[in-house]
């Protein structure tokens, strides 16, 4: 039998959803520091001014939807960490865009832009094997989402269809994209794995 | 408080949704810095991130929720509600200004696409 510690943060999401006026300031103050340090953790070579937006917009969208939030799936920190990496990950998509350095996601083994390299250290620990974490540092930042999702066990297509930025297709598309992303990443840590 | 949270509370000053929107609007009226507006309120300046991170009050429950607010930060109520009312009076000019400066454009548009 597995014990589910409670949330420490479920008073505070009742506050918000009771509409509190102390809620969304109680909650930004115990949350946004930890979140920007975590990002920069995950993201080292991430923009200062990236890492930060890309956590507000985490939070605002939290404070003024709390009802989006399922406990049932998860603990708050969980749910901010994941929000605040796919902003961080559209925020560079767009700057990325910008500056049209950038060719698209397609699953290529192109070497990744250096200024878009995103090294999670905090998740790294996982992989030992510095050949396999070589391959993860490589990942693009949609590949390392998906990547992330797939190793927290999301297996749902039309969630990963969305780091594709897929949402909208029909469902046999993203079925088909989503499948080649999984095989192609898994090919290239299993390349690596069992090579010299 | 920190960097981050003030560069936050810096941002949600265009956003109706939070009580630093009304802040805002009443301290460019009156001319207030931060050093300003804390003494106006009653509080120190390093408490005005966290006054701007609330939630902007609700309409049927606006005093009573920003008597909240006062009350965990130790502001003057008056001075507060009198703040966030102007605030909030100014907010709602100025839509309704640029509504109207909008619907005018719209009117005239109509009236050049309308022959005779």
């Amino acid at each position: 039998m597995t014990t589910t510690l409670p949330d420490p943060d479920a008073g505070l999401v009742e506050r918000l959803c009771a509409g509190d006026p102390l809620a969304a300031s109680d909650f930004c103050v115990a949350h946004l520091n930890a979140l920007v340090e975590q990002l920069r953790r995950s993201y080292p070579t991430a923009h200062e001014h990236a890492l930060s937006e890309a956590a507000e917009d985490a939070l605002l969208a939290f404070v003024k939807n709390p009802q989006a939030f399922d406990p049932a799936r998860g603990t708050v920190a969980g749910y901010l960490r994941m929000a605040a990496k796919a902003d961080l990950i559209n925020i560079q998509k767009k700057e990325a865009r910008h500056h049209r350095d950038r060719t698209g996601a397609d699953c290529v083994e192109d070497a990744p832009d250096p200024r878009n390299e995103l090294v999670d250290e905090a998740d790294g620990p996982s992989f030992a094997d510095h050949g396999l974490a070589a391959v993860i540092a490589g990942f693009t930042d949609v590949e390392r989402l998906f990547f992330d999702l797939m190793r927290d066990g999301e297996k749902r297509t039309q969630v990963l269809a969305v780091v594709l930025g897929l949402a909208d297709a029909a469902p046999a598309e993203q079925t088909t994209q989503v499948k080649k992303m999984r095989d192609c990443l898994i090919k290239r840590l299993q390349r690596r794995r069992d090579g010299p | 408080m920190s960097a981050a949270l003030d560069h936050l509370a810096e941002r949600v000053k265009s956003d109706p949704w939070f009580l630093a929107h009304p802040l805002a609007e009443y301290a460019r009226s009156a001319g207030l810095d931060d050093v300003a507006l804390a003494a106006k309120l009653g509080c120190a300046v390093a408490d005005l991130t966290a006054v701007r991170l609330c939630r902007a009050p609700q309409p049927d429950t606006f005093r009573a929720d920003l008597t909240v607010v006062a009350e965990c930060f130790g502001l003057n109520l008056f001075s507060l509600l009198a703040a966030v009312q102007h605030g909030t009076g100014l907010a709602r000019l100025r839509e309704g200004t640029q509504a109207g400066a909008d619907a005018g454009w719209q009117i005239a548009a109509q009236d050049r696409e309308t022959p005779g």
